[in-house]
């Protein structure tokens, strides 16, 4: 069992903000659900944007299926996010007047043709249990439905890191246990890693491992 | 691939957006349309003024013996042809002293106009013949209003008298452009000169362009030179030469800076309204940039948009605008209307690159609410 994400040491703080974290390292080994858990403004969001190189970190690194990501190029961290990373939002965040299949297909690298997905995306969106809703507009979507979507959108390419962040924050409990099944089952697959932030002891307890943080204060 | 999925995206983007869309659009057309109606229209008047400047009128010099010239002093036939063999002179006619002619059916009226007897003496006759037949010597044509006057029915069984001898009348004439002489021949009857004649009251000349005349009118200063300056007047229109040039300079220059002034004004509406599409969609934006969209995707997709837009608005104003132009001015060229909507295009690029910058360097991680 190898890991796909390596957090050594890493720092970060919003501008001349207090420090949100600092000094952190964890390591997220293939095929397990790992959760990271804390107290409200510990940064557990602010470290699955660093993993998910939305953020740089003031200070340590970061390591993504194999790649260390925490410096480089916007371009290239782009890049590997786009391949290697899916993401997974406390809100669905999908366009209301496209499709459950346009939104779905924005989740694809632009490099990569649609076509040769489409067979994969009616199988996941069968797989969340929204296999009739392919054609139907975002905006008429339940809280439920649209989250199911996003996954489906985050899971389509294979990325190899999936992150989640509450993503069951809003979601009644029917949709939220097919949401957790489906990225439990993701992240468990060889290859494949997935990190959830909660603050649910209960979505915590049945994930692999915990990273608990605590609140950085200089 | 990557160019095709982001052309889609612009594409759904515009639709979606459609008030913004169709309002890059319709600034485009508007910008098109202006400059290319506005060229073309410039263009057309330009046209129409330089045809008028090179009418004959514009382009005629009255030289004109002095009034109390005797017989012997009028403008000689020989240096008078030496004048109308001028390379830049394409029409010349030599008219004696005016006369006067009287109806001779309505002695009592006293009715008269004038009577000239003239010679072509270079290229066709300057006169317009409007019915009947050109005149010999001892026939006459009339102008239209000469004839009212006289009460004369022609081109045929008319005559009118000439100092007691009759004169049949085989036509009628219109005297347009011929300068300072206009008026009086609009008003006369004219028949061909004798072979003998050996001097003419009035020469009028019609030059090959307005730009000749300065140097015809010094040419023939120097050939009458030996005649004697003081025994003629030569009358012009002095402004021809000069309002050539200004209306071929200022005429479309004019119109440049008003359509560079629409291309401007239209610039600054497209950048704004890419400024503005660019806020609307920050979230959107954000969420492409987590999902692995790079800062040159983001902006890439914007400029297409910003491109395909003013790209159609462009060419629809462009040829509205030459369809109109056309339905009068049958001079509009294709390649103009392409040209105009291919630049307006251009500056729809160029006004949606601040746009397309904001959106690519925007933080997706703030706009995404991160805590």
């Amino acid at each position: 069992m190898s890991a796909l994400v390596v957090v050594t040491d890493v720092g970060f703080r919003y501008g001349l903000a207090e420090r949100v974290l600092d000094g952190v390292s964890a390591t997220f080994d293939e095929a397990q659900v790992h959760s990271i858990t804390g107290p409200s403004g510990c940064g557990k969001s602010t470290l699955l944007y660093l993993i998910g190189l939305m953020l740089r970190p003031a200070n340590g690194s970061i390591e993504v299926a194999g790649r260390v990501t925490s410096g480089g190029r916007d371009r290239e961290r782009a890049l590997v996010r786009g391949e290697h990373i899916g993401f997974v939002f406390q809100d669905a965040l999908l366009e209301p007047s496209m499709t459950v299949f346009e939104n779905i297909a924005e989740g694809l690298p632009l490099n990569r043709p649609l076509r040769r997905y489409r067979a994969e995306a009616a199988a996941l969106l069968e797989r969340v249990g929204l296999g009739e809703l392919r054609d139907r507009k975002a905006s008429r979507l339940s809280g439920g439905q649209a989250q199911r979507v996003a996954l489906v959108r985050a899971m389509l390419k294979g990325p190899a890191v999936l992150l989640a962040d509450e993503p069951t924050g809003n979601l009644d409990d029917t949709s939220a246990s097919v949401v957790l099944a489906a990225l439990f089952e993701y992240g468990r697959q060889p290859g494949h890693t997935c990190i959830v932030v909660t603050h649910d002891q209960r979505i915590a307890a049945a994930t692999d491992t915990v990273t608990r943080l605590e609140a950085a204060r200089e | 691939m990557t160019l095709f999925r982001l052309v889609a995206i612009a594409f759904g983007h515009a639709r979606r957006r459609l008030i913004l869309s169709m309002a890059a659009a319709l600034v485009a057309a508007v910008a098109a349309g202006g400059v290319v109606y506005l060229i073309g229209d410039s263009t057309k008047r330009s046209d129409e003024l330089l045809m008028t400047l090179n009418s004959p009128g514009v382009r005629s010099i009255t030289i004109r013996a002095n009034s109390d010239a005797t017989d012997a002093e009028l403008l000689p036939s020989r240096l008078v042809g030496n004048i109308a063999g001028l390379p830049a002179v394409d029409r010349a006619v030599g008219l004696s002293r005016v006369q006067s002619a009287t109806t001779p059916g309505v002695r009592d009226a006293q009715v008269s106009v004038g009577y000239f007897v003239g010679a072509t003496l270079k290229g066709e006759p300057p006169y317009e013949l409007t019915g009947g037949r050109l005149p010999t010597v001892g026939e006459a044509i009339t102008s239209a209003s000469a004839a009212v006057r006289l009460r004369l029915t022609v081109p045929t069984a008319s005559e009118t008298s000439v100092d007691d001898e009759r004169i049949p009348i085989v036509g009628t004439f219109d005297a347009p452009g011929l300068g300072a002489i206009t008026d009086l021949l609009d008003a006369s009857l004219l028949s061909p000169a004798p072979t003998n004649v050996s001097g003419y009251f009035v020469v009028v000349l019609i030059v090959h362009a307005p730009a000749d005349v300065t140097p015809v009118i010094n040419a023939t200063a120097e050939l009458l030179r030996e005649f004697g300056s003081n025994r003629y007047t030569v009358e012009y229109d002095a402004r021809a030469a000069e309002i050539e040039a200004l209306v071929a300079a200022s005429g479309r220059s004019g119109a440049r800076s008003t359509a560079i002034a629409i291309m401007a004004i239209a610039a600054l509406v497209e950048a704004a309204v890419a400024f503005v599409n660019a806020v609307l969609q920050r979230r959107e934006i954000a969420r492409r940039r987590a999902l692995g969209f790079t800062r040159s995707m983001v902006f890439g997709a914007l400029v297409i948009e910003g491109a395909v837009l003013t790209g159609i608005g462009a060419i629809a104003g462009a040829f509205a605008a030459a369809v109109v132009l056309s339905t009068d001015h049958t001079g509009i060229n294709l390649a103009q209307p392409l040209a105009a909507a291919g630049f307006v295009s251009f500056i729809g690029v160029l006004a949606a690159l601040p746009g397309g910058a904001l959106a690519a360097f925007q933080d997706p991680a703030r706009i995404l609410r991160v805590p």
